[in-house]
């Protein structure tokens, strides 16, 4: 019995596990880090004109913002 | 539209900008026609300079869609702040697609606060200590990040007592409402060490004026975006402030403060993101 009921206690915990969302991922880890170069690109902005890294930053750097869509 | 209002004082500190989205270029010319965007917005269809970033988001499901676009190709949110060799000087990402920090709140890690950006908030003003309440911006938007500051002064021969191994209350911010924000763990200034001959105890403890800085998430729900799309509605949030004050020879009972911001709400429009 007592085994019935631990079973039925390790189910309802990994429903419990199963209905809580997935664990978000560790973004730190993701991309060029602190110190590091970024890489270059040449990527078409707003008027047409294609900017790559240097025409970007200003003569104390700059911010490269990363973000979801335009659209949605 | 936070970055373009932070364009002119970043361009101003000799700083560049630029948002990288994975959208055609058609869409990235309407979307900055729209909200009358000048810093350089550009477009990587096919997401490969996000790749090249190593920041392409995998939790996205490759079938999902919005409004028959498909989802898959966003990056994980963030922002690299760059020095101008191009090597990055501090990164902050968000787990979360919806969501992003402000400019301005960047600007305030980077001890380089923005003009006319932050936000007055209450105070208060006893004679042991007193406390100022501001925020990094004076409006947010759903899925922003900002920072609540709090510009405490301990009074003459007082001190306060920073986290360590001791027994006194340690100064915090308590942010109690409202329930929908998400509080990020509450980021101290150095402090220092504090000798308590009577009790031949060392101590961690502020005596001079410094900053305590609380950074908050508004996630994106229906229940933000609908408060966010009404007019004159105001994002209040209710804090306080807990501490202790000793001198030389009292140690006073641990008191709190309440403290209060009040910001306007950026609105979401047509549903596009706060960018």
């Amino acid at each position: 019995m007592s085994r019935l009921l631990s079973l039925a206690i390790a189910i309802g915990c990994g429903v419990l596990l199963a209905a809580q969302s997935p664990p978000l991922p560790d973004v730190d880890r993701f991309g060029p880090q602190v110190g590091e170069a970024v890489p270059d690109f040449a990527l078409v902005d707003q008027t047409g004109r294609t900017r790559d890294l240097a025409s970007i930053l200003g003569p104390n750097g700059g911010l490269l913002v990363f973000a979801r869509s335009a659209v949605w | 539209m936070e970055l373009q209002e932070r364009y002119a004082d970043l361009t101003a500190q000799g700083i560049g900008m630029a948002a990288v989205f994975y959208d055609p270029p058609e869409a990235i010319r309407e979307f900055a026609e729209a909200r009358g965007i000048e810093f350089p917005v550009l477009s990587d269809p096919g997401s490969a300079v996000i790749r090249s970033y190593g920041i392409l988001n995998r939790e996205v499901d490759p079938d999902a869609q919005v409004r028959d676009i498909r989802m898959y190709g966003i990056p994980y949110p963030g922002t690299f702040v760059l020095d101008s060799a191009g090597r990055v000087a501090e990164r902050f990402f968000e787990q979360r697609y919806q969501e992003r920090i402000t400019a301005a709140s960047i600007a305030l890690r980077l001890g380089e606060p923005l003009e006319g950006a932050s936000a007055a908030g209450t105070g208060m003003d006893s004679r042991l200590i007193a406390a100022r309440a501001y925020a990094s911006d004076t409006a947010v938007a759903p899925g922003n990040r900002f920072a609540l500051m709090v510009d405490v002064e301990p009074k003459p021969n007082m001190h306060v007592y920073a986290p360590g191994d001791h027994v006194y209350r340690v100064i915090r911010l308590r942010v109690d409402g409202p329930d929908f924000l998400r509080v990020h763990p509450l980021t101290y200034p150095p402090s220092e060490l504090y000798h308590y001959e009577p009790l031949d105890e060392t101590v961690p403890v502020y005596q001079e004026p410094f900053r305590l800085v609380q950074e908050v998430t508004v996630p994106m729900t229906e229940e933000t975006a609908a408060l966010s799309a009404t007019p004159g509605g105001k994002l209040v949030v209710e804090g306080t402030l807990e501490y202790q004050v000793c001198d030389d020879e009292v140690c006073y009972i641990p008191a709190e403060a309440p403290l209060r911001w009040e910001l306007a709400w950026r609105p979401l429009i047509r549903d596009w993101p706060d960018v």
